[in-house]
């Protein structure tokens, strides 16, 4: 009896211990609009182009009473992605996203990818992955996209693509 | 006549030397695997350099017929990413005299990273090693060639 009712009493310490805790932290979106990506007149093959992307973290953190010292946990959530001037993505075979950066410390990561594109598309929006941790490059505010696709064939045209990402963010609660 | 002779030889170890020396730039563009089962393009991103397939000589997964996909992949969100284009080497740093270092190699089969080095052997050979990361003993080594269209 005596037995049962210590177990009881360490469940409860660690359930109250292990809520103070959760509620110390705070879970919040970060949208990052308006980038672009140019494709110019593509050959077939794989191809790779570049857009930066500059973080306004300290805003974001506040706004969302986040220490920006204490980040836990950057999650792309969602990637979308849409082609100008009314065309299509039918030239393109698969789409990989990918974070980069010039600091030597910091690793380059893929995020998301999708494999079958259906024909007639002008926009398309995937998941990124969950275990691909992002705070680093958030940490450094500046960092940037790799969109990677492989052209059905050579074209004459460039295609433009405008891309949004949208980061779940886990970090410590300002007190 | 000892000065000129000694300015010859000056001139002759100088071109020596430079032709000895190994230019960072060798490193970009397409390369055959040892094995010959795949050519990878290598580009330069910013200040780092990166490898990705851009030729197998499966292309096709066998039992589907379809495209071959990174199904080795321990992140569920990215089995579904083409080989065909899948970038297997990352943030390489040139550390000078065509040694590249501090980046790494993907091997889709195993679905594993490795740590890697690259060394250029001349303009048409690298040497491309990749390892458990921290233990360099512990790796293996392959040959490439540069591969002219």
């Amino acid at each position: 009896m005596k037995r049962l009712r210590n177990a009881c009493l360490v469940a409860c310490i660690g359930i109250l211990f292990f809520t103070c805790k959760q509620s110390n932290k705070v879970t919040f979106t970060y949208e990052q609009k308006s980038m672009y990506f140019l494709f110019e007149p593509p050959y077939a093959g794989s191809d790779t182009k570049a857009a930066e992307v500059s973080i306004n973290i300290d805003s974001a953190f506040a706004a969302n009473k986040a220490n920006v010292q204490k980040i836990d946990k950057v999650n792309l959530e969602n990637v979308s992605f849409q082609m100008e001037d009314g065309k299509t993505f039918d030239n393109f075979s698969g789409l990989t996203v990918e974070f980069q950066s010039d600091n030597a410390d910091v690793k380059t990561i893929t995020v998301g990818s999708i494999s079958e594109m259906a024909k007639g598309k002008k926009e398309f929006a995937f998941a990124g992955s969950e275990k691909q941790n992002a705070d680093d490059f958030f940490r450094q505010k500046k960092f940037n996209v790799l969109l990677s696709s492989n052209m059905q064939t050579t074209d004459t045209l460039a295609y433009k693509i405008k891309g949004s990402l949208k980061f779940k963010i886990k970090a410590e609660k300002i007190k | 006549m000892k000065k000129i002779t000694l300015a010859f030889l000056s001139f002759l170890c100088f071109t020596i030397i430079a032709n000895a020396q190994v230019s960072e730039d060798w490193i970009i563009g397409t390369w055959t695997t040892g094995s010959g089962t795949a050519r990878v393009k290598i580009e330069k991103i910013g200040s780092k350099y990166y490898g990705k397939t851009i030729w197998l000589k499966e292309p096709n997964d066998k039992s589907s017929s379809k495209p071959k996909l990174d199904k080795n992949n321990p992140d569920p969100a990215l089995k579904n990413t083409p080989r065909l284009g899948l970038r297997i080497m990352k943030d390489f740093v040139h550390d000078g005299n065509g040694v590249f270092s501090g980046g790494n190699i993907y091997d889709p089969e195993k679905g594993k990273n490795y740590c890697g080095k690259i060394t250029i052997k001349d303009k048409n050979t690298l040497s491309m090693r990749g390892y458990i990361c921290g233990i360099k003993a512990l790796g293996k080594s392959d040959t490439w060639k540069r591969y002219n269209n």
